[in-house]
């Protein structure tokens, strides 16, 4: 387990180090603020904006930004006296070149690999009644290639969120529901996504009195996070966000103005599964099936899908037999985002090796030349979608 | 389970240290220069007749693309914008052209174009224009902020500016192995110590 566990860090320091999105840097300059003081980074990015080098939103909830910035505070001695520079710099080619980058990239990433550990290790212990499926699931953790590129290539500080989430899973095995609710406000506290899993962990519930305190202790915890920063400048910026409200916006016109959104049907739907049909309700189901209705019928960010990555975990080692339709949706959703107009998609994730792969093609480009590439990636996501769809219908049909 | 772990301790090794090769083979022509630092507040706007004219002495051979950092103001020029290149003698050697559709304000634009095998050390010289749009769909230019003594000043109607526009100048690559070396012996050498760092 030991050597397991030190090749599994190696693999990930290597990727660490050396692939690099921009999101990082993004996200780690405006956490810096809070060395300065900085409490309220949405009304200051806002009220800053003309004389700030880097003029992007920010799109996270308030606790990324107090984790990120108070890690950067922590670990600022490793990190040098040119790190605040280098995040100011907006030069794209420079900040690339720095003879420091790698050194930045580990340090950054330090946290994601510590908590991406610990997944592992929650995973071992949601098997706890059954050490050889925990041994699996600890091992699909730490071994699969999709969450090395979705954490440590991609930066993804959803990282967060989504070990608190598989946290809550794991309180609900335990059946103390309301330790699940806090923890889910945590995490909607990082980043929004988890609030869908709440409705589900209402109807869990068996009494009225464990509905209400659910729904009170998600509604206390998350509005003590959020209320202190609620301006227009966080709306705009993280609660109404281009990113946020994608979920639900893929939609089919009923005329006069009017549309079906597609993923707000199927979410719906879900629920009231639940609510009327389902006398048994698994989590794990909910939340993994309302993750693949959202990505079924959204432009997802290829960051999104470790929402779904412990999930998919636990049921490739409790249901053997659907492992291959999951490996099959997990390639499909891995396609998609590559084939996207974005650069660093692709090709410039490459930069710090050398800033020429500003001139290769990416996979659209290349594409192109033959096929429509946006077709292509409506291929992909439509077999990803009728996947999804047979996945759905797999794990309840066993159980209704 | 051990198939899996070595599969994906394959996939990584291949990721971190093949695939930069790999991708490296699509890459057939390499800046010459870095582009020049400008302020976004320096700028000249192009539309009807008023166009931009810019010399410069290529470096090597085969120069196969022009880089120029166009503003598109709320994207609204859709028109082509056209680069005509011009030899010392004031021929035309090269034209291309892009639609302004296709241009997101502030970004660096390639015009690209069939090699000029020989151009070695040669003087050319550009003109930059976006005849067909009216002045509420202009490209906007910037100039430079400093001098590189390979490019020459500018010439936007009377004015003329020394400092010229940042232009990055690309030529076609030798050979695409020649590329990937060159990445892989950048990439190492940034593995040591900065202080034994080459200089890029």
């Amino acid at each position: 387990m030991k050597k397991l566990l030190i090749l599994a860090i190696v693999l990930r320091l290597l990727v660490a180090a050396f692939y690099f999105h921009p999101d990082i840097k993004t996200y780690n300059f405006q956490a810096s603020f809070l060395r300065k003081g900085v409490v309220n980074i949405y009304s200051y990015l806002v009220d800053n904006k003309k004389t700030l080098p880097l003029k992007d939103d920010f799109v996270y909830f308030p606790l990324t930004y107090f984790v990120v910035g108070g890690y950067q505070i922590i670990a600022s001695p490793t990190l040098g006296p040119n790190f605040v520079s280098w995040l100011a710099n907006a030069s794209g080619n420079s900040a690339v070149r720095d003879p420091n980058i790698f050194r930045y990239l580990i340090v950054l990433k330090l946290p994601y690999l510590i908590i991406d550990i610990g997944i592992a290790y929650l995973l071992l212990r949601y098997f706890t009644n059954d050490p050889e499926k925990g041994k699996k699931a600890f091992i699909i953790w730490l071994f699969n290639p999709f969450t090395i590129i979705l954490f440590y290539v991609f930066s993804n500080i959803d990282i967060i969120p989504v070990a608190l989430g598989l946290v809550s899973l794991l309180m609900v095995k335990k059946d103390r529901l309301a330790l699940a609710s806090f923890i889910l406000a945590v995490a909607s506290g990082f980043k929004l996504y988890p609030l869908l899993f709440i409705p589900f962990l209402v109807l869990y519930a068996k009494t009225v009195k464990e509905r209400l305190i659910i729904i009170g202790v998600f509604t206390a915890t998350f509005l003590v996070i959020t209320l202190p920063f609620m301006s227009g400048a966080f709306v705009q910026s993280a609660l109404v966000s281009g990113l946020t409200t994608r979920i639900f916006s893929p939609s089919f016109s009923l005329g006069f103005n009017e549309s079906n959104i597609f993923g707000l049907t199927g979410t719906t739907a879900l629920f009231f599964f639940a609510y009327l049909i389902d006398k048994k309700i698994n989590l794990l189901f909910y939340w993994t099936t309302i993750l693949l209705i959202i990505f079924s019928f959204s432009h997802f960010h290829i960051q999104w899908l470790a929402w779904l990555a412990p999930f998919v975990v636990i049921l490739f080692v409790e249901k053997p037999r659907l492992g291959s339709t999951i490996l099959f949706l997990a390639v499909c959703a891995f396609l998609i985002p590559p084939l996207y107009e974005d650069r660093f998609m692709s090709v410039d994730l490459l930069r710090v090796y050398s800033t020429l792969y500003d001139l290769a093609p990416t996979p659209f480009t290349f594409i192109q030349k033959f096929y429509d590439p946006y077709n292509l990636q409506s291929i992909f996501h439509s077999l990803f979608a009728g996947g999804s769809t047979l996945l759905i219908y797999k794990l309840y049909k066993e159980k209704v | 389970m051990k198939k899996l772990i070595i599969f994906t301790s394959l996939f990584i090794l291949f990721f971190v240290f093949m695939l930069p090769g790999i991708l490296a083979l699509g890459i057939r022509i390499i800046p010459g220069n870095d582009q020049a630092p400008y302020d976004v507040n320096i700028k000249r706007s192009i539309y009807g007749q008023f166009q931009i004219t810019q010399e410069f002495i290529a470096q090597q051979n085969n120069l196969s693309a022009i880089g120029i950092s166009l503003g598109n103001p709320n994207l609204k020029n859709k028109s082509e914008v056209d680069l005509v290149l011009k030899d010392s003698g004031r021929n035309v050697v090269r034209k291309s052209n892009i639609n302004g559709a296709s241009i997101a304000d502030g970004a660096l634009v390639r015009f690209s174009f069939d090699p000029i095998t020989n151009s070695k050390n040669k003087s050319y010289t550009f003109e930059l224009s976006n005849g067909s749009a009216g002045p509420e769909e202009v490209i906007n230019v910037y100039y430079a902020t400093s001098n590189e003594s390979w490019i020459g000043p500018s010439t936007f109607g009377e004015e003329i500016n020394k400092n010229g526009l940042p232009i990055v100048v690309y030529y076609s690559a030798s050979s695409r192995f020649g590329v990937v070396q060159e990445i892989y012996s950048s990439w190492f050498s940034r593995l040591l110590h900065p202080s034994f760092q080459r200089s890029s």
